[in-house]
């Protein structure tokens, strides 16, 4: 409190609802305490399989089947992401964007992770629902995954991290400007349902999941592990090249 | 009455004979654009994504057959689509290119919007704002812009200004962190006794694979289908009663008709009668018809009505202001800088006083500090207001004269 209590007048009440939005967050509690707050269980949850509530999202309303969302994937400085591309992966980059279609599961690639060089990770990326930007502007205004050194630390420690994406609504959003310091996610316990906690402050519009898992050593349970490498468009003016072979491949899967 | 009945008859004789060769052409109904089929000069336009710089010489048309790359793909599924994509360039591939390879079009499309997209600004939203005796408003919401003043009779007047809207998406995140460490339970066998040796060799001994059994504790059993009963016989209908007033349907339908409101009615008709003679050019919706005079029309068929009508009654003296805000871009990314402008214009036909503006700006919109610029003298004001930003309100020193406007300029950054 007595931080908050220097700060300007004008940022005070609000980082003082976010203070209490986190900290009832972060605070443990019993399972009971995260029941669902109607008489209902959700159809869907964040930990459904991957591609589960994206395929389900096709089946709604609205010009979603075949739409190519843009995502643009963002880390600390210096981590590199790829997409599989042909028989390798796309060149590393700092800012993967791509045109993902609803419903299938990308899987990406993580290097250049700060205080562990070396690993690599592959998360996953459903997109399960799109914008509806105004002519040639969907490229501009990507839905933006910004991912963050905790998200990979506790990937390397063996745990699962799920994030669920949200368009935030502005009527309730928070009166912060949003930059790469102050854009930190919603901590949820794990008895809890991101995505139900997602959909009471947005629209929920994509699901990450980041984990330790390695792609098999057999050439034929790639594509299993890939998910079936579904196509995925690049941005204008972006350059799409990629290995010949699978030279960036980690070597344990050659 | 009777003298505008006269002056619209007089019109329309003159317009017609002035119109009388023209209205012929205006019957037949040229498309407005030919469909254009799809030549070989649509598909050398079309440059497939990212493969600019693999398949610079390379004719597009042949490679696509045999390419089974994505993007070649892609832009063959668009070719086969129907859609004209003659003149996009790269930089709308994307945007509605490529998406249009599914028969998803950007005209589609755009029948969809979310307004949690967009940024709001301006307008009335909500309940109505009221001004209290005490100067004070109620029922300013978030994003509402509204002036207020007092005429030269003292009335009080709120009139609020149109919505601007700047698409502004804003992504933000839940994060929850699970795995084995924290939840994870393994099943596995405590003990099993099984014979060694030849002891009971003809008993039926368990498999070695162990599988995990739950019972069930408790189960609530529920009635399926089989309770019901099928029911397939017809339903008597020799029970139904008519209605008794069915025989004056049609003279209620007659007095239905009698109410329209262009019917005319008393010495009306009289004059209608007599100016029917004189030769009357009938307007429809997409054509003329053209009587010639002294010769009567065999039918006259009218299919549009008086839907509604509205008199305006504007006081002497009273004044009005039009309030219009604008902005100087329709999208916004966090951090960027947009301008917005509220004009005020006196509309009236009288002096306006005490015109005080005020615009309560959305969470997202901060107000950039001195960025206020307006060419009358005025006094500014802030507060902090609910949505964690500013209530900015500007009062106009001087009272606006008829056909005086104000414009007032001020910057806001995106959160």
């Amino acid at each position: 409190m007595t931080k908050v209590s220097i700060l300007h007048a004008r940022y005070s009440a609000g980082l003082l609802a976010i203070v209490v939005l986190l900290g009832g967050f972060v605070c443990g509690g019993e399972p009971s305490d995260f029941l669902p707050r109607g008489s209902f269980n959700p159809l869907l949850r964040a930990s459904d399989p991957p591609g589960t509530v994206g395929q389900t999202r096709l089946l709604g309303r609205g010009p979603v089947v075949g739409y190519y969302q843009p995502v643009a994937i963002t880390g600390p400085k210096g981590v590199q992401f790829a997409l599989p591309s042909g028989n390798g992966m796309t060149l590393p980059t700092e800012r993967l964007e791509a045109g993902f279609l609803i419903g299938s599961v990308y899987r990406f690639h993580i290097t250049q992770i700060p205080g562990a060089l070396g690993v690599e990770l592959f998360p996953t990326v459903e997109v399960i629902d799109r914008t509806y930007p105004p002519q040639h502007l969907a490229t501009q205004y990507p839905i933006e995954i910004q991912l963050d050194e905790e998200d990979f630390r506790t990937a390397i420690a063996g745990r699962m991290v799920t994030r669920v994406i949200y368009l935030e609504d502005p009527q309730t959003a928070i009166p912060v400007q949003q930059t790469s310091k102050t854009n930190v996610p919603f901590e949820v316990s794990q008895f809890q349902d991101p995505l139900a906690v997602a959909d009471e402050y947005g629209r929920p519009v994509a699901i990450v999941r980041i984990g330790s898992l390695f792609p098999p050593r057999q050439k034929s349970l790639l594509p299993e592990f890939f998910f079936g490498y579904p196509q995925w468009a690049p941005f204008p003016g972006a350059s799409v090249a990629s290995s010949a072979n699978i030279d960036n491949i980690p070597s344990e899967i050659k | 009455m009777r003298s505008s009945l006269y002056f619209s008859v007089a019109l329309v004789v003159s317009v017609t004979i002035v119109v009388g060769c023209a209205s012929q052409q205006s019957f037949v109904m040229q498309p407005s654009q030919t469909p254009v089929a799809l030549s070989d000069s649509v598909e050398t336009q079309i440059v497939p994504i990212g493969h600019a710089d693999v398949v610079d010489n390379v004719q597009l048309v042949g490679h696509q057959a045999a390419c089974p790359c994505f993007d070649c793909q892609s832009t063959k599924q668009r070719l086969f689509s129907k859609k004209r994509i003659v003149g996009r360039t790269d930089a709308t591939l994307l945007d509605s290119g490529v998406n249009e390879s599914n028969g998803l079009t950007t005209a589609a499309a755009s029948q969809f919007y979310d307004s949690q997209e967009f940024l709001r600004d301006g307008g009335d939203s909500g309940s109505t704002v009221v001004r209290l005796t005490d100067q004070s408003l109620k029922g300013l919401q978030p994003e509402d812009t509204i002036v207020h003043y007092k005429t030269a009779a003292g009335k009080v007047e709120i009139q609020a200004s149109n919505q601007v809207a700047l698409y502004a998406p804003r992504f933000r995140s839940v994060r929850q962190v699970s795995g084995a460490v924290a939840g994870g339970r393994a099943v596995g066998a405590a003990q099993m006794d099984r014979p060694v040796g030849t002891v009971k060799v003809d008993q039926p001994l368990p498999g070695l694979v162990m599988r995990d059994s739950v019972e069930i504790g408790h189960a609530d059993v529920a009635r399926g289908l089989d309770a019901m009963r099928d029911r397939e016989r017809s339903v008597p209908v020799d029970a139904v009663q008519q209605v008794n007033v069915a025989s004056n349907v049609m003279a209620a339908l007659v007095n239905l008709s009698s109410q329209q409101a262009y019917r005319l009615q008393g010495d009306q008709k009289a004059l209608f009668h007599q100016f029917a003679n004189a030769a009357v050019t009938y307007q429809l919706d997409e054509c003329l018809e053209v009587a010639v005079q002294n010769l009567r029309i065999p039918s006259l068929v009218r299919d549009q009505t008086l839907d509604g009508f509205t008199i305006y009654e504007f006081e002497h003296g009273h004044g009005r202001l039009q309030i219009s805000k604008f902005a100087d871009r329709d999208d916004a990314k966090p951090g960027d800088i947009v301008t917005f402008g509220i004009r005020i214009e006196n509309v009236g036909d009288g002096q306006v006083n005490e015109v005080v503006v005020v615009d309560n700006l959305t969470t997202r919109l901060e107000y950039v500090p001195d960025s206020l610029e307006c060419e009358e003298s005025v006094d500014f004001q802030t507060d902090v207001n609910e949505a964690q930003s500013l209530r900015l309100q500007w009062t106009l020193q001087e009272p606006l004269e008829v056909g005086e406007a104000v414009t007032i300029q001020f910057k806001c950054r995106v959160r």
